[in-house]
């Protein structure tokens, strides 16, 4: 092997591109070629020193505000005016499912999240009340986010640094109160923590099924709106179900949580996802979308209890048709 | 004739040795594009499946459905736009172009690639106008202005006790970083790009040459002249 192609495959190495096959008379060069091997230990060095600058997350902070613009901005496009119209059939009879941005659910915190420090100041200063009474852990530890600029002074010694730190909180507070729940909403939408995802989708369902002020919001920024985006789109069943079950109170009032319901007992991977599906759906026959769905369900599921049960509350309908 | 073969000998062995130990370490970490274990390969398949779902809603009309993908993705186009290009504002304004784009044309996207795939395309090429746009605007990116208009010189602070002193480990640690960024600078867009997606998001060279409507051979050859131009310039740094 030529040295200058044993360095390039040196490189290729350390980024574990070099092909299986080339590996052995490599390494068999770098037994005998004294240049090749320095230009691995370059390599490995650089590898160590670049070390000290990691890619780091995005702060929430900054995460938060980028999707909030972003957001806005999409808002700003027409829903219909660039996109081929491609609905299938399912979604011709689901109709027009005027969605909010899902987004939103998780931003409704951002504000808030980002006048973190003025809030912190508000709160600390502010006349207690009860509900909505938040108490916040002390932040002033963290570790140093990024360095903002540096100031010296001209012929002295005195230099002013400014920075950021990475400040975790901890935020105490009744359920009903709206801090808690911006908080819990983003919980909700945290992808790789399932457990945080898993207890905010029952706590808030809890909340909506005893009636704590979970009504719609046009905005599409409330709670219910954040558990319809949970019930269509959580990878976990159990997170799905507690969705749906939230969404109880509204089934026969709300004509988005029965779509999203019919969509669910459609579609989910979960059969007692959609078994819950059909019961919740069962006082709503009248609809005949959720009439056509039972139907479909009925002949078509995978699972021969969900095709009876169907079956089932179909044959309850025949009195109100 | 070799001058002193007993440490030439070791040197050679730590370095035959290293190679599968470097390997390892790149699986593990999952960052240098090493191999997938059988676990990460079926998660990327079940994401994929799921993935083209939620396009296929999105097309329909579904904005639901894109912020589904939006919520997916965006946190590693900002990571990714951030590290490239060093500058919060920079980064939120190619994380929204991005998306605006990616909302735009969702009508087109075939299949064909992941959807991965494609938004980094479309990324790395906001990334690389960036770049390039700053080239041309600012001579000589080594250099940094202090607050007196006056360069600063980053190599002194180093060197520099005072500096070190307490509580200035963190700091320390932010001029180094700062330093690897004009290190970065020094490079072409071109080769700052490929290096940003081989090194530290671990792509594969034919992904990236894929990325920029390039072959996997150049790519190849852009990482290579990357790294020796980095080592290049980082070897007073080390030296220090
Ligand atoms: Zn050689």
């Amino acid at each position: 092997m030529k040295c200058e192609i044993a360095q390039q495959n040196v490189v290729m190495a350390v980024y574990g591109e070099l092909p299986d096959e080339l590996g052995g008379s490599l390494e068999r060069h770098l037994e005998e070629c004294e240049e090749c091997s320095r230009e691995l230990n370059a390599m490995r060095a650089l590898d160590e020193y670049l070390a000290l600058n990691p890619v780091v997350e995005p702060s929430p902070s900054l995460l938060a505000q980028s999707r909030m613009r972003l957001d806005d901005a999409l808002d700003l496009i027409p829903p219909h005016g660039f996109l081929t119209r491609l609905r299938s059939n399912f979604y011709g009879w689901v109709g027009h499912m005027q969605s909010a941005p899902a987004l939103m659910t998780l931003l409704v915190g951002t504000g808030f999240l980002a006048g973190n420090f003025t809030y912190r100041y508000q709160v600390a200063h502010a006349p207690a009340e009860a509900p909505g009474v938040v108490t916040m852990s002390n932040s002033t530890q963290g570790s140093i986010a990024n360095v903002t600029g540096i100031v010296p002074t001209p012929n002295s010694e005195i230099v002013q640094v400014k920075y950021n730190r990475i400040v975790p909180e901890t935020m105490e507070g009744s359920l009903d109160s709206k801090e808690i729940r911006q908080l819990l909403m983003v919980g909700m939408t945290q992808e790789a923590n399932t457990d945080v995802r898993a207890t905010s989708v029952k706590m808030l369902s809890n909340e909506c099924r005893v009636g704590h002020a979970c009504v719609e919001e046009t905005d599409g920024k409330g709670v219910r709106n954040a558990l319809l985006v949970s019930l269509r789109y959580d990878k976990d069943d159990a997170v799905r179900m507690n969705a749906l079950h939230g969404l109880e109170p509204y089934v026969g009032q709300d004509r988005r949580v029965r779509d999203a319901l019919l969509e669910a007992l459609l579609h989910d991977k979960s059969a007692s996802v959609r078994t819950a599906a059909i019961s919740l759906l069962t006082p709503v026959q009248s609809d005949s979308s959720v009439r056509q769905v039972l139907r479909t369900v009925s002949t078509q599921d995978d699972n021969p209890y969900i095709r009876t049960a169907s079956f089932q509350a179909l044959q309850d309908t025949a009195g109100i048709q | 004739m070799r001058r002193g073969s007993v440490a030439g000998a070791s040197l050679l062995r730590i370095g035959v040795e290293s190679l599968p130990a470097m390997a390892k370490a790149a699986t593990q970490t999952g960052t240098r594009g090493g191999k997938l274990t059988q676990a990460q390969i079926d998660a990327r398949a079940q994401q994929r499946i799921e993935d083209d779902d939620l396009i296929r809603e999105a097309q329909a009309g579904e904005r639901t459905a894109f912020d589904a993908l939006v919520r997916r993705y965006d946190q590693s186009v900002l990571r990714l736009a951030l590290h490239m290009l060093g500058n919060e504002q920079d980064a939120q304004d190619v994380h929204q172009e991005a998306f605006i784009k990616a909302y735009r044309h969702l009508a087109n996207f075939r299949f064909e690639c992941s959807f991965y795939t494609w938004l980094y395309r479309i990324v790395t090429n906001l990334c690389l106008d960036q770049l390039r746009r700053r080239k041309s605007r600012r001579e000589d990116p080594a250099t940094v202005l202090d607050a007196n208009g006056g360069e600063m010189d980053l190599m002194a602070n180093i060197s520099d006790e005072r500096a070190m002193a307490n509580p200035a480990r963190e700091l320390e640690r932010k001029v180094m970083a700062e330093q690897i960024g004009c290190a970065l600078d020094k490079l072409t867009p071109r080769e700052r790009t490929v290096f940003e997606l081989k090194h530290y998001q671990g792509l594969k060279l034919r992904t990236i040459g894929e990325m920029l409507s390039t072959t996997e051979e150049t790519a190849k050859n852009t990482l290579f002249r990357a790294t020796r131009k980095l080592r290049e310039q980082l070897k007073t740094a080390r030296s220090s």
